[in-house]
């Protein structure tokens, strides 16, 4: 299975947010999507999502997401959003459970709760299963969003900062489920994330974005290159090695002209 | 952690058996009230007379009690429950569509829009299908029909969003408020005494007709609403949250806002302007049961129709031989629960 991107292209009204764009992204792996504010993340994966309208052409499997219906293309992409703000009283498993809302009836078919629960679980949040929705921190609205998404188990997960608002811990916990449920669905995942580190850690390829313009793709350390976070980030960063792989990123300092990139610095 | 989860699984069958028992409580309340309804009355008849006469229309020997009962009483009582039940439906989706928690049919402009086709109707002395009878609720139902297609008019240049839609509702509140001062201005005394008395609300126009057609209505659009209960559900998780679920939320809104034009439309037209049942009940069915639609709207409309049954009563007992229009009684009732609403709502954005 494969996600195919072709000449994807954003506008809102005269302005062009997200130019021409393509790419494609294979079964079983998670891509981050990072890049500085503004830089279209958002836009790109609301428009995957079909949220907002775009010219150009998404495939699935061979299969065009834009001659599905609405229903039938959010069976096959799930797109969680960064804002986590509904106003609800709705608890945590209510809000679970409408994951699953095309298939619901009046009557609550068991399976449907135990799954709901046992996504909570897997989450270490089935103790909030009866809380309000509203009465949840930032952190606590993240993973019961993300429960939700789980529950969908769509073929295409899309994620605008899932970690925002979560502690190390369960910044962690969150990608370590979502690379461990893409490998075993055989799904994709897209991740808008600005932490480079976590996104080099965990995904097996990145897109930046910048401008609205992809500026590059591919392996993660090959994106990142000390010049091209200069260009883009317009900070000057140092790039650290430490054991295991585990790459770190510090921001120096500005850089007014985009110029000036630093070495990187090895340990 | 296991027993922590054991329990939160206990706590989510209690919840569920608590929403039950809920709603059967409010069923039983509405039984009461009705019952309560139907007994009193400003002829003052003995309850044993009343009681006999409701058992066995056919052989009791007071014709007029029997005509009271039958005639007056049981028609006003049972369209207090439709109307009421009608009413809180239409604020419940109205609130749950718009995102608002202050939308209604009043609120919206939908009762001053139904108001103001009662009043030309009232002062034009015009008749519908050659019967002047049907002229003023038929008026009104067209009114508030006007009103809501106005309101989805305006929304539709926006895409049918919740905020335009608000703004638009609020706007036509006004526009009909000052079409109906005019006509009042225009109105001779008796005539205006006519329309002040219809805007008032009152159950004393109800017949068995107005309990057929507010009935009809009701269980014609219930069905609709039914098949939606999830995605309205949804819907309280936000607007793109519900689109990225794969609900098309526009025309979601579309037909449930067409629905609920519709039952506001047959409900105020038979009995006049009725305001705080469509904005209280909606939020006391929610402090109840939660947001979960398959409790929430059933209990909704027994909240409703038990909120106007209670008012029917009140206005049968405020002056001993007398009716006070009932739109009075709910204004006047339905206001500490609004302001005990706001100060809560306040309380809990906190």
């Amino acid at each position: 299975m494969i996600l195919v991107i072709e000449k994807l292209e954003v506008r809102y009204g005269p302005e062009t947010v997200l130019h021409p764009a393509g790419f494609e992204l294979s079964a079983g792996t998670v891509t981050a999507l990072v890049g500085p504010n503004g830089a279209g993340k958002s836009t790109l994966l609301r428009a995957i999502a079909g949220l907002v309208p775009y010219r150009g052409r998404i495939r699935y499997d061979r299969r065009s997401l834009e001659r599905m219906s609405a229903i039938e293309r959010s069976r096959i992409v799930a797109y969680m959003p960064q804002n986590h703000g509904a106003d609800t009283v709705l608890t945590v498993l209510e809000t679970v459970l409408l994951g699953l809302h095309h298939q619901l009836g009046w009557r609550l078919d068991p399976g449907s709760v135990e799954a709901a629960f046992a996504v909570l679980e897997r989450l270490d949040v089935a103790h909030l299963a009866d809380r309000p929705f509203s009465t949840l921190s930032g952190g606590q609205r993240q993973l019961v969003m993300f429960a939700q998404l789980l529950l969908r188990s769509p073929s295409v997960l899309l994620l605008d900062e899932p970690t925002s608002a979560l502690d190390l811990h369960h910044q962690i916990e969150i990608l370590e489920h979502l690379r461990a449920s893409v490998r075993d669905s055989g799904g994709i995942a897209l991740v808008a994330i600005h932490d480079l580190s976590l996104a080099t850690r965990y995904a097996d390829h990145l897109l930046l974005l910048d401008g609205g313009r992809l500026r590059a793709h591919g392996p993660p350390l090959r994106v990142l290159t000390p010049r091209r976070l200069a260009e883009v980030y317009r900070v000057e960063v140092a790039i650290l090695r430490g054991t295991g792989g585990v790459v770190g990123f510090v921001p120096l300092h500005r850089c007014s002209d985009g110029q000036g990139a630093h070495p990187t610095i090895s340990r | 952690m296991a027993s922590t989860v054991s329990s939160a699984r206990q706590r989510e069958r209690t919840r569920a058996r608590r929403r039950a028992f809920t709603l059967v409580t409010a069923f039983v309340l509405l039984s009461i009230t009705l019952l309560f309804d139907i007994l009193t009355g400003p002829a003052m008849l003995p309850l044993g007379e009343v009681s006999m006469a409701l058992l066995s229309p056919t052989t009791t020997p007071q014709g007029m009690v029997s005509t009271i009962v039958w005639e007056i009483r049981l028609p006003m009582a049972l369209t207090a429950v439709v109307v009421g039940a009608s009413l809180a439906i239409a604020g419940t989706e109205m609130q749950t569509i718009l995102d608002n928690p202050l939308a209604s049919p009043y609120t919206l402009g939908l009762s001053a829009a139904a108001g103001f086709g009662a009043a030309v109707a009232i002062l034009s002395g015009a008749a519908l299908f050659g019967r002047t009878e049907w002229a003023v609720p038929g008026f009104a139902f067209l009114g508030a029909i006007t009103g809501c297609a106005a309101i989805y008019a305006v929304g539709r240049l926006r895409g049918l969003s919740s905020g335009i839609m608000v703004l638009a509702g609020i706007a036509i509140l006004f526009l009909f408020q000052s079409l109906l001062s005019l006509v009042q201005y225009l109105a001779s005394p008796e005539t205006l005494q006519e329309i002040v008395f219809w805007l008032f609300g009152s159950l004393l126009k109800a017949s068995w007709q107005t309990v057929a057609v507010t009935a009809v209505v009701l269980f014609a659009v219930l069905p609709l609403l039914a098949r939606d209960v999830w995605r309205l559900t949804a819907l309280r998780l936000g607007e793109e949250r519900a689109r990225s679920l794969g609900i098309d939320v526009e025309r979601l809104r579309l037909r449930v806002f067409l629905a609920v034009s519709l039952l506001t439309a047959a409900a105020v037209s038979f009995v006049g302007t009725i305001g705080f049942v469509g904005l209280v009940a909606p939020h006391v069915a929610r402090m109840l049961v939660g947001e979960d639609q398959r409790f929430l709207l059933p209990l909704a409309a027994l909240c409703g129709a038990v909120m106007l049954s209670a008012a029917s009563i009140l206005s049968k007992l405020i002056s001993p031989g007398a009716v006070v229009p009932i739109g009075i009684v709910t204004a006047v009732a339905g206001l500490p629960f609004f302001f005990v609403l706001i100060l809560r709502r306040g309380g809990g954005a906190r």
